[in-house]
């Protein structure tokens, strides 16, 4: 109902404006309404879903592999926007300061794995955070160099100047190159997908066309870059669309009915969660016990995506990929 | 990041594009993009968290502190933006007339102290509000700028200082006592709010979310001596 509310309201609003601005009210745009097959078609197909990846077995037998990550977005999104609010910037730094070190302590606990996909610019503001990671089995991935939106951008040169940086930053900073990404915001322009390529990255974490792992096809062609699907569903927002606040206890009681899905059919839960939310004292219980949940059953590999694109590719070559070859 | 503020944000945005722009690409607004590092350094560095304020002990040796407190900004964000729509004023009255004496009620029965931060204009409008706080005798009076404007639009250090300056007097005189402490109005702050706290005297702000523990404010790096903030929290609201 909530999403209605937001919807009709997101409507109304759209409607409104232009139709006080031009009484004609003609600026309602649905261009697709007069395009061909082919047209349709082209507009769809040039990012698809390729065959799925998911290995027969996961590494010692597991029945199932579960990602733990993390956007540390912080106020790369504000600084973007050029946007210097002193109130946002505070809570920009609640993942570093207060977030992170909460969650590593919990990740500690458990012995549990997590891949960071963190933008450049929030690297480049609290260094310490990446040193901090490297003293754990943790992954860190590029998420856009200031949590840029490329579809706006829509300039391939300019896209690829600031992934290129991204890469390079956390190079240095991590003393490895990523070999993974989750494009800011999960939103790709049309070039990202080559660009991707272009970098020689292994997996990408930004697709939300299946539940378990695929190949992805650029224009018909496989790409070889591994896609790990994420979805809005498994993420944690701070506040919901309408402003109000999730209940962090059927938040977590959804990922729990997911993983138990995932597990079930053998495949991947992948969860996206930001250190700015679910550390949060009112929310960190509840990781906990879908943590202590997960642990309870047998067979759940917790792994970095590296870890796991690593595996997939590996069982690719080796004729280890159950489904659809 | 993706809150009430960024939906609406998207809204406008969208509603802006398709008035204005029948057959353009969507709006790209990333200026920041292309900032130096010491750009962005000087974008975000003007308030930072400082040290950690929380005292080993808190008094008679109590475990934790907890603050109870109401922003009464009723309709006074209504007038700022010279809004007087008779309906949604009545919305802000209920703050005035039943909201109010209701929690002082449930206050007083548990005997809890709290902190009310208010807009000069709706203490103006209401004025009981601020005698009925002040009778029951426990609770401290804080302020939310004068009319809980936006100080990010104004973007005026000088009427911003007179706002502070005429909002404190306000309440200093209604309530019998310098207010010590500061919300910013809008759940804002300026790039001169904290320094026109600061020369203004107040010991503590509570708007800022970098902790959920009290700390000391940096101003430009350099520690608001007296300040420090009383951490606020989206979730705790």
């Amino acid at each position: 109902m909530r999403h209605a509310v937001l919807i009709v309201a997101a409507v109304v609003g759209f409607w409104l404006l232009p139709s006080l601005a031009e009484p004609q009210g003609t600026a309602v745009q649905q261009p697709g309404l007069k395009w061909s097959e082919d047209q349709l078609k082209k507009a769809a197909h040039h990012v698809r879903a390729g065959r799925t990846l998911t290995p027969k077995v996961w590494p010692n037998g597991a029945r199932v592999a579960v990602c733990l990550s993390f956007d540390p977005d912080d106020f790369s999104i504000q600084l973007n926007r050029g946007d210097t609010n002193v109130v946002g910037v505070s809570l920009g730094e609640y993942a570093p300061l207060t977030g992170i070190p909460r969650l590593l302590k919990l990740l500690q606990k458990y012995n549990i794995p997590a891949s960071f996909y963190i933008p450049a610019v929030s690297a480049m503001m609290h260094p310490e955070m990446i040193q901090e990671l490297k003293k754990g089995p943790y992954e860190v991935g590029i998420h856009g160099w200031i949590h840029e939106n490329p579809e706006t951008i829509n300039d391939e040169a300019e896209e690829w100047r600031l992934t290129s940086q991204a890469l390079d930053l956390l190079e240095k900073q991590w003393g490895r190159r990523p070999v993974g990404n989750r494009n800011p915001s999960w939103t790709m322009s049309q070039y990202t997908i080559g660009l991707l390529k272009k970098a020689n990255l292994l997996y990408d974490t930004s697709l939300q066309a299946m539940d378990q792992p695929h190949d992805i096809l650029l224009d018909g062609q496989s790409t070889g870059i591994i896609e790990l699907p994420v979805n809005w569903i498994l993420d944690d927002p701070l506040v919901g669309p309408t402003g109000q606040l999730p209940q962090p206890r059927l938040l977590m009681k959804t990922f729990q009915d997911d993983f138990d899905v995932a597990y079930k059919e053998g495949t991947l839960f992948m969860l996206t969660m930001h250190p700015h939310t679910t550390p949060q004292r009112s929310r960190i219980k509840y990781l906990e016990e879908l943590i202590v949940y997960m642990k309870s059953k047998p067979g759940v590999w917790f792994a970095t995506a590296e870890d796991i694109a690593k595996y997939i590719k590996q069982q690719t070559q080796t004729g280890g990929i159950a489904g659809s070859q | 990041m993706r809150g009430p503020a960024a939906v609406i944000a998207a809204m406008v945005t969208g509603a802006w594009i398709a008035a204005v722009s029948a057959q353009q690409q969507p709006a790209d607004n990333q200026p920041g993009r292309k900032w130096s590092e010491e750009q962005l350094r000087q974008a975000s560095s003007a308030v930072r968290a400082g040290r950690k304020l929380t005292p080993k002990s808190w008094p008679n040796g109590a475990r934790v502190a907890v603050a109870l407190t109401f922003t009464l900004n009723n309709t006074a964000n209504n007038f700022a933006v010279g809004d007087s729509a008779v309906v949604q004023l009545t919305g802000g009255e209920f703050g005035g007339r039943v909201g109010l004496p209701r929690v002082l009620d449930v206050l007083d029965q548990h005997d809890v102290p709290a902190t009310f931060f208010i807009a000069a204009t709706a203490g103006i409008v209401d004025p009981e509000m601020i005698s009925d706080i002040v009778k029951r005798r426990r609770h401290e009076i804080g302020t939310l700028g004068w009319s809980d404007e936006n100080p990010i639009a104004l973007n005026n250090a000088v009427e911003e200082e007179r706002l502070l300056a005429n909002a404190a007097g306000y309440l200093a005189k209604t309530a019998g006592k310098k207010p010590v402490g500061a919300r910013g109005p809008s759940n804002l702050l300026s790039l001169y709010t904290m320094g026109l706290l600061k020369k203004a005297g107040f010991m503590y702000d509570s708007t800022l979310q970098a902790m959920d523990e009290p700390y000391e404010v940096l101003l430009n790096g350099q520690p608001v001596e007296v300040i420090m903030t009383v951490t606020v929290n989206f979730t705790l609201n």
